[in-house]
């Protein structure tokens, strides 16, 4: 029933591992800009945060395969980047750091004021209380959030292959346009998928509870 | 709009505004019907979800999980190359619309289900004190609150749920993502094209979120 | 059916009820007669907020038997003594012979005070818009919020959410109101205007159960007051006698305290 799924699974095997390729670098490296941008943006005055809240919604309006499309086009135009991976990481690292822009940003300004107040009556500088005190109690509060942010790109991840990256989604359409076995290799690629992101799902519900249970 | 354009020099694109006319028309569509199949969906899905009858519940969890946690492309393909092989002669129109209404449709069915749940249980005693049904309890009582309350988080689906329409280009459909492509491949021309699209995707998802808030305020005002 | 006099108001008939493992109720029986006015007092924990609860069906008890005028409530107990659940639209149909007032009000904040009053009669009794209308307005006249009557529950105080919550109930004109410790939320300076009105109640000759703390109020508004501990009476009779002459050493420890807390 399942033979022609499992006479390709070698295959599908390898764009999984392109796939968590793309995953990790393009979510990771999102991942710390935006940690990066949102930090910055709850701990520093003037222009600053919103020069970055302006990137932020310029990116969230606009859906991320524009942003794979535009990479596409424009990097190798422009000189900039050589190869069309090396693009689509670029959007997904834009879009991934947008989200956790305002995660970071979120989860820094949730920790309560009293809790700087006392930080500064103990004669903490900024860096040391950012470091000892705000973070520490961040990092807390933006794990659950993090994680699901993370299934929502690598479910994105899959868009590269309508730009034309090869992954698991690209493999899937060439083993289905060869066979014409949309069910079992549509049904059995996305199982692979559930298989990468619902434990993260899980893991980010199961903090989200503990966390709500300590407070 | 020519205000715009001709700030960016894009003459060209100017020339090409009939196709983005009608790739953008496609958008609007797409979103629409994705948008009224979405929250129905999810609105069917949510009594059954909440039932506590273990036999409907498990599937219906089963479902929910599965497409919240697989990627919607997948699901546009399944369903575009699945469906005509079970007999069900649907456009790609369809096909396109009945993916993205199923996995919105799930996420908005949990996004119901937490607006229902926060409503307090002395809401449901007040209600059933009087000599209310549950059903009449739900209708009269819980919804009209948890509809307040999901205002926000519904509007943020739906603004994910336009963006996710460009996905449709994958399976041919010429709407504004693809009608750029389209451009692009067959004219030569150079990524400035991405830019507008991307510049009307942003007027549109930012129109949607301001009218959504101004409804949203009109609701609340009400109390 | 027979409602004549010698039918309690409400019976209630060696009713349990437990929690998990603890037990809650234990036995428990008493009438209420038509017109009564019964105050339950006794510590936390004692039952009597559950067993209030249960003269609703918003808690559903494990054995025994509960009748209103005569009707059961929730359960049906068969000659042979096995219990069938009432459908559901029979259990909304004996609640709206009984009012409830609770402790947090329960008001509808997505709807304005007329609304509160009007929305059950109209959609549960299907009663007339308009006679409904003129219905709410009365009610509200008499706990003093006449003026109200378009305001949303959000702008009003304790007080007067709570005497709207009462004239909610009173417009399902219920056989008997029950009372869930009804002035406990309430800043001190506004629990008289609730007390007033409830005593007024009273004076017309509405069939009441009170729950409450208010010992003073217990005392002067109730034609019998009950002691409950351990889910179960312990003591009851004539207020004035009950409170000045307690028989039973649990009473008089909770009246000793209760005293003790006040000096």
């Amino acid at each position: 029933m399942f033979d022609i799924l499992i006479a390709n699974l070698p295959y599908l095997m390898k764009g999984t591992v392109q796939t968590l390729w793309l995953a990790v670098v393009g979510v990771g490296l999102g991942t710390l800009l935006g940690m990066g941008l949102g930090v910055t943006s709850a701990m520093i005055g003037g222009g600053v945060p919103a020069l970055i809240g302006t990137y932020v919604f310029i990116i969230r309006g606009i859906p991320v395969l524009v942003w794979m499309f535009l990479a596409y086009y424009m990097l190798p135009q422009l000189g900039l980047v050589v190869g069309d991976v090396t693009a689509v990481i670029g959007a997904l690292v834009l879009y991934t750091g947008a989200f956790v822009t305002e995660i970071a940003r979120g989860a820094v300004m949730a920790v309560p004021r009293h809790q700087t107040e006392a930080a500064k009556a103990l004669g903490m500088r900024k860096f040391t209380m950012l470091r000892l005190v705000i973070l520490p109690q961040a990092v807390t509060l933006s794990i659950p959030p993090l994680l699901n942010n993370s299934v929502m790109m690598i479910k994105a991840t899959s868009y590269v292959s309508v730009v034309g990256v090869w992954e698991l989604t690209y493999a899937a359409r060439e083993v289905v346009e060869r066979t014409l076995a949309a069910f079992q290799i549509f049904l059995g690629v996305m199982l692979i998928y559930f298989l990468i992101c619902y434990p993260l799902t899980l893991a980010a519900r199961y903090l989200e509870k503990r966390y709500s249970y300590e407070h | 709009m020519d205000a715009i354009l001709s700030f960016f020099g894009f003459g060209f694109i100017q020339s090409q505004l009939p196709r983005f006319w009608d790739g953008f028309q496609l958008t609007l569509a797409i979103s629409a019907a994705s948008m009224i199949g979405a929250v129905l969906w999810g609105l069917a899905l949510v009594g059954p979800r909440m039932s506590g009858v273990r036999t409907i519940v498990i599937p219906i969890v089963a479902y929910i999980e599965l497409v919240r946690n697989t990627p919607l492309l997948l699901q546009i393909y399944l369903s575009y190359f699945g469906l005509p092989l079970l007999g069900l002669p649907l456009s790609a129109f369809m096909c396109g619309v009945i993916a993205i209404a199923s996995q919105h449709g799930a996420f908005l069915c949990e996004i119901f289900r937490a607006g229902i749940q926060s409503i307090s249980r002395h809401q449901w005693e007040g209600a059933l004190a009087l000599g209310m049904t549950r059903r009449k309890a739900m209708r009269q009582v819980i919804l009209p609150q948890a509809v307040l309350k999901v205002v926000p988080p519904i509007g943020n689906q739906l603004v994910i749920l336009i963006k996710d329409t460009s996905l449709v280009s994958a399976i041919g459909i010429i709407e504004l993502t693809l009608s750029g492509k389209m451009v692009i491949e067959r004219s030569g021309a150079s990524f400035e094209v991405f830019l507008f699209i991307a510049a009307v995707y942003l007027l549109l998802t930012t129109t949607f979120g301001v009218v959504l808030r101004i409804a949203e305020n009109r609701l609340r005002a009400r109390q | 059916m027979s409602t004549s006099a010698d039918i309690p108001m409400v019976r209630v008939k060696d009713v349990y009820k437990s929690f998990g493992d603890l037990r809650v109720l234990d036995g428990i029986s008493f009438d209420v007669t038509r017109g009564e006015v019964l105050a339950i007092i006794g510590p936390s924990g004692s039952g009597k907020s559950t067993m209030l609860r249960c003269l609703n069906f918003l808690e559903e008890h494990d054995a025994g038997e509960i009748l209103i005028e005569g009707e059961p409530l929730g359960y049906r107990v068969r000659a042979d003594g096995s219990r069938v659940r009432e459908p559901e639209a029979e259990i909304a149909r004996m609640r709206s012979n009984v009012g409830m007032v609770f402790q947090s009000f329960n008001l509808f904040p997505h709807r304005s005070v007329r609304e509160n009053i009007t929305m059950a009669p109209v959609s549960v009794k299907h009663v007339d818009k308009a006679e409904a209308n003129a219905r709410a307005e009365v009610l509200l006249e008499k706990v003093g919020l006449a003026d109200k009557i378009d305001e949303y529950p959000s702008r009003l105080s304790g007080g007067q959410q709570q005497r709207v919550a009462i004239a909610r109930a009173l417009a399902m004109e219920p056989k008997v109101m029950l009372f869930d410790e009804v002035t406990s939320a309430l800043d001190p300076e506004l629990v008289a205007e609730v007390l007033t009105v409830m005593q007024q109640l009273a004076e017309e000759g509405m069939t009441m159960v009170i729950v409450t703390h208010e010992m003073q109020f217990a005392h002067d508004v109730s034609d019998r007051l009950m002691f409950i501990d351990g889910g179960k009476v312990i003591e009851e009779g004539n207020p004035a006698k009950l409170l000045a002459k307690p028989k039973s050493p649990r009473l008089k420890e909770f009246l000793h305290r209760f005293r003790a807390s006040f000096n």
